[in-house]
């Protein structure tokens, strides 16, 4: 019995209990947003010919290891504030400014019109509609300026969440959750207990009464456009493995940021930290995974899947090539379920409580990027003005506006299709994923650069049995080779067009060859890094054989969305406004980071010190 | 002059040996140490026979052959920031079973791993010129003061005014307002005011002077920490933050407008704030990590000049 005392605390301040998995469950439950994020992009996949059941799986199935990682970090670094510290660490204080500051800052910017977008497209139109006033619902959809409202909505909204602070946020998130909940289990409802034939009449009466549309067979017509704008797709009930791994490229849109909702803050005291922080994730990806398969099932038992894919594509076939599409409003599923009921005061109340969903989440486009404006101001590589908060509302004002003025210029750009930004949705998962990309490499390097750190972390026990270790590695290494071998065949095929491009697209093709000759030596070292760790008879961390898989992942997508050969994630050397606009931002921190380090060294201060570990004789 | 600020080590010996060399490494004139030095909690080395050992840290529980793996964990857990303890199963009974006997066995580990500091500092500080001052915080026992003051190098400046140089004084206290955990050096706002005023007013220019106060100042976001819940859970998985400063810090901050304000006691509290002409700074800790959060200032005679805050 006397041994199970295993320690003495005393009185001290900072001692507190464990917090609720189910709570890190609910806001890791918001990042990855299968109403907001889930929805939106599932509409983008009509032109795949494979499952989005089949991507959701695998998709989620490696975003687990991305969830080992982040763990294990947190754990291993509880209170550095995240990837930039991280990365800072270990990598090098260039390469964490470079990558945290895109990856947390800049490419928020775009990520406000993707906000406005979902608002207007979830909630602004179709409330609109219900309450009596089809010509705004249209307006808010179908004109740049309808959508630009929907952009600058999110400015205000996230204005005031900055405002009220964390204390009040997370109680708003947290009742969003609940109503949100409640609003998706009144549509699954629906779904379960209506049939195809009451959802088509309702499909038809609702679309002329809430929008003013003629009627007519919007059911027919829907599946009939979609055809005809070329939309292509598997059944839902098929693995079709091939064919849905291109999609997966599409679906990380919506399940790459458990992470986002991960509790940094707090001492970690032990292993069941680690478990707890790890299933707050885990669990957010596995329900939400399994919630979409649900969602998927009843509309293709109640709606049917050829029309669902089919009005997604006759939607985005107007958006982007003008062609007819009958129901001029994005096709949301959950108000399409609304149609079974003909009561008004209930389809108000279930796209205001899912709606819930948009208003629990969005708060998260800026508090991140303050927090990293606010670390890069403290290592004075920002002016001091940006972290000023203002005396009366308390709100960082500064650095919100180093938010808000450009976000809306990239809204009024992507409103009105400027450039054509409306087709770089994809580069705001891009550019987080090669800051994740840069903290998974950072997580693998961290057990031998940061080695003291490590053993004296709660997951330095976590290791691979020695057998696994070889075969993950060997894996890895496999792995590295078909990524290689993929560049190359797929830098042939683009090459091969070589000569009928412009001078930009040549300038990009090369830069992509640039980028992958660097990724060559990146998969190079880890292989020699890692395996020469093995070869010495290291057993491999936990968080480094998942940090193998995943840094292999994300090698993967970065691969195919820059080569992209079929063209079909659109963010590739194929499109110079996604080309220049992350070149724009990658130069733009690289001259904050050298800017600053100049002038600070001008002023005396040595910032090459300020992540340096401090020699202890 | 340049002065290095850290702050809550709480008994980490690897951070104490890098504060101690971080005047050298910064090049600083002035070392001083924010407060709450010592541990919170002691991790036994139970010997199982056979000179094999059993301990259990971080959850983890682990077994140990011989006096060489025993070190080895040993310097860990001091590393981190607890107490490591070679005992054996029937003394672990004693100390768990008798009231009062584990805060003897703290005092007697805060105060040997102290003793043991201030001999390190007093060694490695000897020659430099690098002045340490360090103020006992809210979490330090009232006897850590009496080792401190038997270092050669080292001084503790508790309610004292010190001239950092011929132009700055520097005011200090490591007293708090009430935390929910009722340690040592704490005190209602209003109490604390009285004291903070009385120290104040031993000081010939508070205007250009640092304040060294351990508390930060109350809403400032250098005191924003996880919201708990009455059995001390943190709520909303630790994501709703709340200030629980000291408003008496934020009135003598306002009041007097000094230069500079030092502060630490809550280690997510990372940042700087500025009050009028008044910076305030929070380094942070990490000292589980063995990493040092620090603050480098160069004061200038009339205002502070360039700051950055360190992670070494």
């Amino acid at each position: 019995m006397s041994s199970e005392v295993s320690l003495f605390v005393r009185k001290a301040s900072g001692l507190v209990r464990a917090w609720s998995i189910f709570d890190a469950f609910i806001y890791a439950t918001f990042s990855i947003n299968l109403v907001t994020l889930g929805l939106f992009i599932f509409s983008y996949c009509w032109y795949f010919g494979g499952s989005l059941g089949t991507a959701v799986v695998v998709g989620g199935f490696f975003t687990i290891f991305e969830v080992i990682v982040y763990a294990s970090l947190i754990s291993a670094m509880p209170r550095a504030g995240g990837d930039y510290v991280w990365q800072s660490r270990i990598l090098g204080r260039g390469v964490g400014f470079l990558l945290s500051i895109t990856g947390w800052w800049f490419i928020l910017w775009l990520w406000v019109p993707l906000y406005g977008q979902i608002l207007t497209y979830e909630f602004l139109t179709p409330m609109a509609a219900l309450l009596g006033a089809p010509e705004t619902a249209l307006w808010f959809t179908g004109t740049s300026e309808g959508l630009l409202v929907g952009m600058l909505s999110v400015c205000a909204i996230v204005f005031v969440y900055i405002a009220v602070g964390m204390k009040w946020y997370a109680r708003v998130q947290k009742a969003s959750f609940f109503m949100g909940s409640l609003g998706l289990l009144i549509v699954f409802g629906m779904l379960l207990f209506g049939n195809k034939e009451a959802f088509i009449a309702g499909l038809n009466s609702n679309l002329p009464l809430l929008y003013g549309l003629p009627e007519m067979d919007y059911y027919a017509a829907t599946i009939a456009a979609g055809q005809a704008a070329g939309t292509t797709f598997g059944p839902l009930g098929s693995v079709a493995l091939g064919a849905s791994m291109a999609m997966i490229p599409m679906m990380v849109f919506f399940n790459l940021w458990p992470n986002w909702g991960s509790t940094l803050y707090g001492e970690v005291r032990g292993a069941s930290d680690y478990k707890r922080n790890f299933w707050g994730m885990a669990s957010a990806i596995i329900v939400t995974a399994g919630l979409a398969l649900v969602f998927f099932a009843l509309i293709n038992k109640t709606m049917g899947w050829d029309f669902y894919i089919n009005a997604n594509g006759a939607f985005w076939s107007n958006v982007f090539y003008g062609t007819e599409v009958p129901i001029p409003v994005w096709p949301y599923p959950v108000q399409f379920a609304t149609f079974l009921t003909g009561n008004r005061a209930l389809q108000i109340l279930v796209i205001f409580l899912v709606g819930m969903w948009w208003f629990g989440w969005s708060g998260t486009v800026f508090l991140s990027s303050t927090r990293v404006i606010f670390a890069a101001a403290l290592d004075r590589m920002l002016p001091e003005w940006v972290s000023k908060i203002q005396p009366g509302s308390k709100t960082p004002v500064n650095a919100l506006l180093l938010m808000v003025l450009p976000s809306i210029l990239i809204s009024y750009f992507y409103a009105y299709d400027i450039f054509s930004f409306k087709s770089i949705v994809l580069d705001a998962t891009l550019v987080i994923a090669i800051t994740f990309f840069g903290t998974t490499f950072a997580a693998i390097l961290l057990p031998w650069r940061q080695k003291e750190i490590f053993d004296g972390s709660p997951i330095s026990p976590y290791v691979l049995p020695s057998w696994l270790g070889w075969v993950t590695m060997a894996l890895f290494t496999g792995t590295a080779g078909y990524l290689i071998y993929l560049m190359y065949t797929y830098a042939g095929q683009v090459f091969a067009l070589w000569g009928d491009q412009t001078g930009l697209t040549q300038a990009m093709i090369a830069l992509v060859a640039v980028l992958s000759i660097l990724n060559v030596w990146l998969l190079g070292y880890v292989v020699v890094f890692v395996g020469g760790k093995v070869l010495a008879g290291d057993k491999l961390p936990v968080m480094v054989g998942a940090g193998l898989v995943f840094f292999a992942f994300l090698d993967w997508l970065l691969v195919v969305w820059f080569w992209d050969p079929g063209y079909l994630y659109g963010i590739g050397w194929q499109n110079s406004t996604s080309m220049l606009f992350m070149i724009l931002m990658y130069g733009l921190a690289a001259a904050i980071y050298f800017g600053f380090s100049a002038y600070r060294k001008s002023q005396g201060i040595d910032v090459d010190k300020v992540y340096k570990e401090i020699p202890v004789e | 002059m340049k002065l290095f600020f850290a702050t809550d080590v709480h008994g980490s010996e690897i951070c104490w040996k890098k504060f101690i060399s971080a005047g050298k490494f910064y090049e600083a004139d002035v070392l001083i140490l924010g407060g709450d030095m010592t541990g919170k909690a002691i991790i036994p080395i139970i010997a199982q026979g056979n000179d094999k050992y059993k301990v259990t840290l971080l959850e983890q529980e682990s077994f140990l052959n011989g006096k060489e793996e025993v070190d080895k964990m040993a310097a860990n857990i001091q590393n981190r920031g607890y107490y490591p303890y070679i005992t054996t199963p029937d003394e672990v009974v004693e100390i768990s079973t008798t009231p009062g006997k584990s805060d003897e066995l703290f005092l007697v580990q805060v105060l040997k791993t102290l003793e043991r500091w201030m001999e390190y500092a007093d060694q490695k500080l000897a020659g430099t010129g690098i002045r340490c001052y360090v103020c006992p915080g809210n979490d330090d026992v009232f006897e850590v003061d009496a080792v401190i003051a038997a270092s050669k190098l080292v001084r503790s400046v508790e309610g004292q005014v010190v001239e950092l140089d011929e132009h700055h004084e520097m005011v200090s206290s490591g007293w708090a307002n009430p935390t929910p955990w009722d340690t040592h050096r704490e005190e209602p706002d209003e109490v604390l005011l009285t004291r903070l005023e009385a120290v104040i007013g031993k000081a010939k220019n508070p205007s250009n002077a640092v304040f060294n106060l351990h508390a930060p100042p109350y809403g400032s976001g250098l005191d924003e920490a996880p919201e708990l819940t009455k059995d001390l859970r943190p709520t909303y998985a630790g994501r709703s933050l709340v200030p629980v400063g000291s408003k008496s810090v934020l009135a003598v901050l306002e009041k007097y407008q000094p230069l500079l304000g030092l502060h630490g006691h809550i280690h997510e509290g990372k940042g700087t704030r500025k009050y009028k002409k008044t910076l305030c700074i929070n380094p942070g800790s990490m000292y589980e990590q063995g990493m040092l959060h620090g603050a480098i200032v160069d004061l200038k005679p009339q205002k502070v000049g360039n700051y950055v805050l360190t992670t070494g």
